[in-house]
């Protein structure tokens, strides 16, 4: 008796994770087709308002496999970078080797580190533990599936209607704000592809500082598994 | 006139109107449109001073005359390509003028690197001048069997290639072992090509494997054939947290001709070396590693280089020895630790390099400044700082202090 009545106790639980997790992946899959190519423009804006751009060309597939190639400015163009779940790597044309990379870094400075820039679905690296409604938006509360993961805790605010989010806060394990995500400007990009084409973020740990990530031709697209592998990183430029 | 105005005003509210625009961020199209060749490069400006270490080994041998103070030098990098429907070709040459204060300029034009390639699906073939970059290692490779030794001053440099001709099939699957590589290469050595990679003319191979299993890379590599001994190699790197990374390298060489002060001895030799990088929340990256030879020179044999130097009768032969190579020794320890935009200076790094001798205790000391404050440009300022008694590896240097000033510019 006492056994049916806590399963009585979690079930609603049990039930507000399983839809969570339904509308974490339906967040994912209205941000990006599972498998897709894209352009990116990213901008570091200092301070004093002065910019630094960096444009890339990025490919993914599946839940966790993504790689992108830097087109512009002139110092970084070859340079590509690849991620297969947590193992992330660099390929510098002059240096010519794929070197690991680790989360936390950044190829780009600014706020971005690795793990934004080479972002995977959210329901692969998270699970979610709480889902609730404020001012007509869901908020959903996400933890980190591994410790891997750049960071610990996400909490999703998103449009109830487009399912798209506004604004994701990434925090660590005791809670401490890292960094803050503002997604923009919904654009149609067709297909069917209708999501916010720029992302703000900004971080108390780098005040004044801003970065934006621009989105242009994202388009659904299928690639063969050998295209997210080492040796590949220095061809990149083929699938162009 | 008034319509004039008018007219005018509409045109600049037009000209600059957000719609034109697409918002506040600009995306321009053009910037993303690809073309099948591709042009870029860079050139480099580069100048030195140098401070003697006149009582060292290494000066009486390399300058028995007045040295020069300093030099200067521009290296123009230009690289070209071209590929379309899975063929590519490459070219990288580098083009480079040393001078010195008493006129004794040099010119010097190489290929950097010079193929042609074909790709489809899993498989692609390469033949022509290039680079493998085989091993894990960041200030050292003993598992790059196919590479010119890297410049420990400076280990991310493009580097020259060898004429080699390379095949490569890889596979992807599901589960822990994510990714099977192989790599099948050929080279002849010859008067005309790959002098360095062998002592006798004839035809060689070497392979490589690469794993990614359980979120490692692993890599298993082997050369061999009528230029040199056997050599086998393994490597391996892998993500510990999310800002750390381990890495390892061992090689291990058949046949090592070694060259000692009375002549040659012939033995097998292994290398190996284990390193680390970590990020601290502060933003520092420290690059450790410990590289370990078994065919470096002992401190006697060390000694009596010492000495023969001492008296040589012959400075040239002991100068070209293998004894006044970089990291002719045992036991290194290279650490180096980067800034990120200290002081919130924008675009600054700072670092400090040491590549200690384990065994002797000499070192070198490297702090330096880079700034990159202008899009496309690197601004580097480096002084590098002996310390070593007498009879030590940095110690006999033939210089105990050096400033480098460089100055890159990318287009």
């Amino acid at each position: 008796m006492l056994k049916l009545a806590a399963l009585m106790l979690l079930l609603p639980a049990v039930v507000f994770a399983a839809d969570g997790t339904a509308l974490l992946k339906e967040i994912d899959r209205n941000l990006t087709p599972e498998s897709y190519e894209s352009y990116r423009k990213l901008i570091n804006i200092e301070p004093n308002g002065a910019k630094r751009e960096y444009t890339m060309f990025t490919v993914k597939k599946g839940l966790d496999r993504v790689a992108s190639l830097f087109l512009a400015p002139a110092s970084e163009n070859g340079r590509s970078t690849l991620r297969l779940g947590e193992n992330m790597w660099l390929y510098v044309p002059g240096v010519g080797k794929p070197i690991r990379i680790t989360s936390l870094q950044s190829v780009v400075g600014g706020v971005f580190n690795n793990a934004d820039i080479l972002q995977l679905d959210y329901a692969a690296e998270y699970d979610v533990s709480a889902v609730d409604e404020k001012d007509g938006d869901y908020v959903l509360r996400l933890k980190a599936k591994t410790r891997t993961v750049a960071y610990d805790k996400l909490v999703i605010t998103a449009d109830k209607a487009g399912k798209l989010p506004k604004k994701i806060e990434c925090m660590t394990q005791d809670g401490m704000l890292i960094k803050t995500l503002y997604f923009k400007e919904v654009k149609d990009f067709g297909g069917g592809i209708v999501r916010p084409s720029v992302i703000e973020t900004d971080s108390p740990l780098y005040r004044g500082y801003k970065s934006v990530m621009i989105f242009a031709k994202i388009k659904k697209r299928e690639f063969k598994d050998e295209v997210f592998t080492m040796g590949f990183m220095s061809r990149m430029a083929e699938l162009r | 006139m008034t319509k004039y105005i008018k007219g005018g005003a509409f045109l600049l509210c037009l000209f600059f109107s957000p719609a034109l625009f697409g918002g506040e961020y600009d995306f321009d199209m053009s910037e993303i449109e690809k073309k099948p060749y591709s042009f870029d490069g860079s050139i480099e400006l580069l100048s030195n001073i140098y401070g003697y270490d006149r009582d060292s080994a290494f000066f009486r041998l390399k300058y028995p005359e007045k040295p020069e103070k300093y030099d200067y030098s521009a290296d123009l990098r230009l690289n070209g390509g071209y590929e379309a429907n899975g063929f590519r070709y490459v070219v990288k040459t580098s083009t480079k003028h040393t001078s010195q204060p008493d006129g004794d300029d040099n010119s010097e034009f190489t290929f950097m690197e010079q193929y042609a390639g074909y790709s489809s699906g899993n498989f692609s073939l390469t033949a022509g001048k290039m680079t493998m970059k085989w091993g894990k290692g960041y200030a050292f490779n003993p598992a790059a069997f196919l590479d010119r030794p890297k410049n420990i001053d400076s280990p991310e440099d493009a580097m020259e290639g060898y004429q080699l001709v390379a095949a490569d099939y890889t596979r992807s699957f599901s589960g822990s072992l994510k990714t099977v590589s192989y790599t099948q290469t050929a080279y002849a050595v010859n008067d005309d090509m790959n002098q360095t990679l062998g002592t006798d003319n004839g035809l060689n191979h070497a392979g490589k494997l690469y794993l990614l299993l359980n979120d490692t890379d692993i890599d298993l590599m082997y050369s061999a054939g009528e230029s040199r001994g056997r050599r086998f190699g393994m490597d391996f790197s892998k993500n510990i947290l999310t800002n750390l990374e381990i890495h390892g390298e061992y090689a291990q060489y058949k046949d090592v001709r070694r060259q000692l002060i009375n002549g040659y001895e012939t033995t097998d030799t292994s290398n190996w070396l284990i390193g680390a990088r970590y990020l601290t929340e502060s933003d520092v990256t420290y690059i450790i590693e410990y590289f370990r030879k078994s065919g470096g020179y002992t401190q006697d044999e060390m000694d009596r280089f010492y000495q023969a130097a001492e008296n040589a009768g012959n400075p040239d032969m002991l100068a070209n020895s293998p004894y006044t190579r970089n990291n002719p020794m045992r036991s290194y320890v290279y650490l180096r630790a980067s800034v990120k935009e200290p002081f919130d200076i924008l675009y600054f790094t700072p670092a400090l390099t040491m590549t200690a001798n384990a065994e002797d205790g000499s070192f070198s000391l490297a702090p330096e400044a880079v700034w990159t404050g202008i899009t496309n440009a690197e601004f580097k300022l480096k002084i590098y700082l002996l310390s070593g008694g007498d009879n030590t590896e940095f110690g006999e240097k033939v210089m105990d202090r050096r400033l480098e000033a460089r100055f890159k510019y990318y287009f």
